[in-house]
């Protein structure tokens, strides 16, 4: 029998968790986002079916799918489009796409639908309203879309090989919630159970838009090829997801979500602990983790990037995967606290991305154990937010001290540490990084940079603390200081949630944006993370998740791990 | 024109922001706006006509000059952006006294900023001005006299306080409770335009150079 000891003990420090490198390692888990929605979804009986198919010979038109559950139905309506090929880019600043779409609250008459159609396709440019629950658009694989079409047509399956080349027919460029561009805002909906967790309401979108790339092309191939044409094989469907394209969007949420954030990696960090302090484990357990290892390894075996980087680590992560397999096998998981014993091996043994995989894949057994943690990573925000002006200076250099000693010790005006500034673009509101040293619009720089703003704070706050005492409320010092202000209420957010803050500096010459990026899309369950630059990131979702017509029949819930024979 | 609530306060943020206000005023400022336009209040238009009369990138000058006595501003009126960042941090002192303010300028954004304060049960505060009262308890709101002047140019005086929560009448005599409402929100359109100047002010201008390293995007994309 495996038996839990207390879960506080043996949660990894924030100074270890927070730091960009290590973030910017995150695998999904089984507490991530699309992993748990669809858990939920099958647990809870959801039942879904294509309710429209109303898309012509050119693959223009609508389609819409219908999702059921316990309280209430949900429709992805689909705007199909016929895109010139010079007019495809994944950039935030294009304006046309293969696909858009919208998750609408209820069931669509024939007024939503065309109201939708002058609006979802424009995107940005539209306007929706609070039946919309998200706004999502989608381009065409050039590589795959073809390939999976032209088989198709003459009757024959694409090739498995080309499928997993590329892993999805389309990528989403961009997946909007929470009252963007007039769609409805997260509270009017985050009191539903299937929506209670951030990013639930995106990723069932995007997780019935996967169906919709794989009916559109077979759609197009029933078009070329009629009577040949054929659908395709179920094995080789799972192998699709939805490809997305992610670039520096991303980046600012992490930063300006802090109590969200912290209750994302305590549960996380919580679930780690509750599996190390088991103090043996059981035969069904190292099974499964063994297998999973296998699994894995094909996983990364289909790891495909072109980032010289990425790849060094991708080949660094076989090599890890091949020194955990000798681990299992000798000292093994017989051993007493084994779980334990195996995180604390993978810190000296491992790189970053194999100690974070092993933080991933010893949860998989033990999902009863952790799997309820998953409805933690939701958060009343406007709880942390308010500044408590009755602490005293005193309290508030004290916070600083201990929780900000990472960034006293930075000096920011040195030019490596200053380097950079984030920037919104007037081009359709996109964040941006800039050279500060080079580039115009540094005046404007947007605040992400809390080890800066905090370190300049601390000293302000000394010399307040000179002239009118220590003991003096800090509602006083923010009087004569409200530049201060975004700076109190982040330690103050600290000194409650220690997970809240990364604790490194985001304006150092060397920053990565996409550690920032791929630690968020872990969180949603993305997987084979492909680099295109330091600011944008190439992944796929829900591949080889169950579609929606098989998720009832679908038992395990490891689904992210390939399957062993195919 | 019909807004999402996060579009109110995203907007209403910026506007701050690009009007010179600091960054933490300036979130506080969008949430406030975003908390009164949830009761129906139209803020938008009281803060478009604020934000356009006086300079808040002076904002030292139209804030409190301290917290004890009666608040007063340098300039020749208090900012409701600035006296309401300070009424929330003032919560707990309410406890020991009422805090009354000098003239001050749109009076109904300063109750913004203290409803969008996280208050718990025990805090029930009352702020009223001219010939109209706000009670803020938990999520509610309720309002009390003349409803007109809820949206003057400006009051010779606001006091803002604590109520007890046990034992208190208040709710059962002519105050009228706003119903709170998630969703659309009715703006003007020229006062939201009006906004989104002042929030243009802060986005940088775009280059060839920053769409392609800015953005780190400069390979082709299309695969």
């Amino acid at each position: 029998m495996e038996s839990a000891r207390t879960e506080t003990k043996n949660l990894r420090a924030p100074a270890q968790v927070m730091r960009l490198a290590r973030m910017g390692s995150f695998h999904q888990t089984r507490l991530s986002f699309m992993r748990a929605l669809l858990r939920n979804l099958r647990d809870r009986q959801w039942s879904f079916s294509r309710t429209r198919w109303d898309v012509d010979a050119k693959g223009i038109g609508v389609a819409v799918y219908q999702a059921n559950g316990p309280d209430r139905i949900y429709s992805l309506i689909c705007y199909a489009n016929d895109l010139p090929p010079e007019k495809r880019s994944d950039r935030v600043i294009a304006t046309e796409w293969d696909a858009a779409f919208t998750l609408f609250d209820g069931i669509p008459n024939a007024d939503d639908i065309e109201r939708l159609r002058n609006n979802v396709p424009k995107q940005e440019a539209g306007h929706c309203c609070q039946s919309e629950l998200v706004l999502a658009r989608a381009n065409r694989s050039v590589r795959l879309f073809e390939h999976v079409v032209e088989r198709l047509a003459r009757g024959l399956q694409p090739d498995k090989d080309a499928i997993d080349a590329v892993g999805y027919l389309m990528r989403t460029t961009a997946v909007y919630g929470n009252g963007k561009f007039g769609i409805s805002d997260r509270e009017r909906i985050s009191d539903r159970p299937e929506f209670a967790s951030a990013f639930h309401s995106e990723l069932m979108a995007v997780w019935l838009i996967r169906s919709f790339t794989v009916d559109i092309a077979e759609h197009m191939a029933q078009v070329r090829g009629g009577d040949d044409a054929v659908p395709m094989q179920r094995d080789l469907r799972r192998r699709l997801g939805v490809g997305n394209s992610t670039g520096l969007g991303m980046a600012p949420f992490l930063i300006l979500h802090p109590s969200l954030i912290h209750s994302w990696m305590l549960a996380r960090e919580t679930a780690l602990a509750r599996v190390r302090n088991l103090t043996e484990s059981s035969e069904v357990s190292r099974n499964q983790f063994s297998e999973l290892i296998s699994r894995m390894m094909l996983g990364v075996e289909s790891w495909k990037t072109a980032d010289q980087r990425q790849q060094l680590r991708i080949e660094q992560l076989k090599k890890d995967l091949l020194k955990l397999t000798a681990y299992v096998k000798s000292p093994g998981l017989k051993i007493h606290l084994p779980w334990n014993a195996l995180v604390e091996w993978s810190e000296t043994a491992l790189g970053l991305e194999g100690q974070e995989l092993v933080v991933s894949l010893v949860l998989e057994p033990h999902g009863e154990l952790v799997d309820d943690l998953a409805d933690t990573m939701a958060v009343d925000e406007a709880q942390y937010f308010s500044i408590d002006g009755s602490q005293s200076v005193d309290q508030t250099l004290e916070i600083i001290e201990s929780h900000y000693d990472w960034a006293l010790k930075l000096d920011y005006s040195s030019r490596e540490q200053s380097a950079r500034f984030w920037y919104y673009s007037e081009e359709k509101l996109e964040p941006r990084v800039g050279e500060r040293y080079e580039e115009p619009g540094a005046e404007k720089e947007y605040p992400l940079c809390y080890g800066r703003d905090v370190s300049a704070m601390f000293s302000d706050l000394k010399s307040f603390a000179e002239q009118f005492g220590g003991n003096s409320m800090i509602a006083k010092f923010l009087l004569s200081h409200p530049q201060h202000r975004h700076s109190v209420r982040r330690i103050q957010i600290s000194q409650r949630l220690e997970y809240s803050e990364i604790q490194d500096n985001l304006l150092a010459c060397d920053m990565l944006p996409i550690d920032l990026l791929r630690c968020k899309l872990s969180f949603f369950g993305a997987s084979k993370f492909d680099p295109k630059s330091d600011r944008w990131v190439r992944i796929n979702m829900y591949q080889h998740a169950p579609f929606y017509d098989e998720l009832k029949e679908f038992e395990s819930d490891g689904w992210i791990y390939p399957p062993l024979v195919s | 024109m019909k807004c999402s609530l996060n579009e109110i306060e995203l907007n209403c943020r910026k506007a701050a922001r690009g009007c010179g206000l600091p960054w933490g005023v300036a979130d506080e400022a969008g949430k406030a706006m975003r908390w009164l336009h949830a009761f129906g209040l139209d803020a938008v238009t009281e803060y478009a006509m604020l934000l356009g009369k006086y300079d808040h990138s002076r904002y030292l000058e139209y804030a409190p000059l301290s917290l004890e006595g009666v608040w007063q501003a340098r300039a020749e009126i208090l900012s409701p952006i600035m006296v309401g960042v300070s009424l929330c941090d003032c919560l707990e002192m309410m406890t020991q006294r009422t805090i009354e303010t000098a003239e001050i300028a749109r009076p109904l954004l300063a109750a913004g900023f203290l409803g969008q304060t996280a208050l718990d049960k025990e805090q029930k505060v009352r702020i009223k001005w001219g010939n109209v009262a706000l009670v803020l308890y938990r999520d509610e709101l309720y309002v009390f006299g003349k409803t007109e002047d809820l949206t003057i140019a400006s009051t010779t005086s606001l006091t803002c306080e604590r109520l007890s929560v046990v034992g208190d009448s208040m709710f059962e005599d002519s105050g009228v409770r706003q119903e709170l409402h998630i969703g659309d929100a009715v703006v003007d359109p020229d006062a939201w335009a009006q906004l989104s100047e002042y929030a243009y002010r802060t986005y940088v201008e775009a280059t060839e150079a920053s769409r392609l390293s800015g953005a780190g995007a400069g390979l082709n994309d299309n695969d």
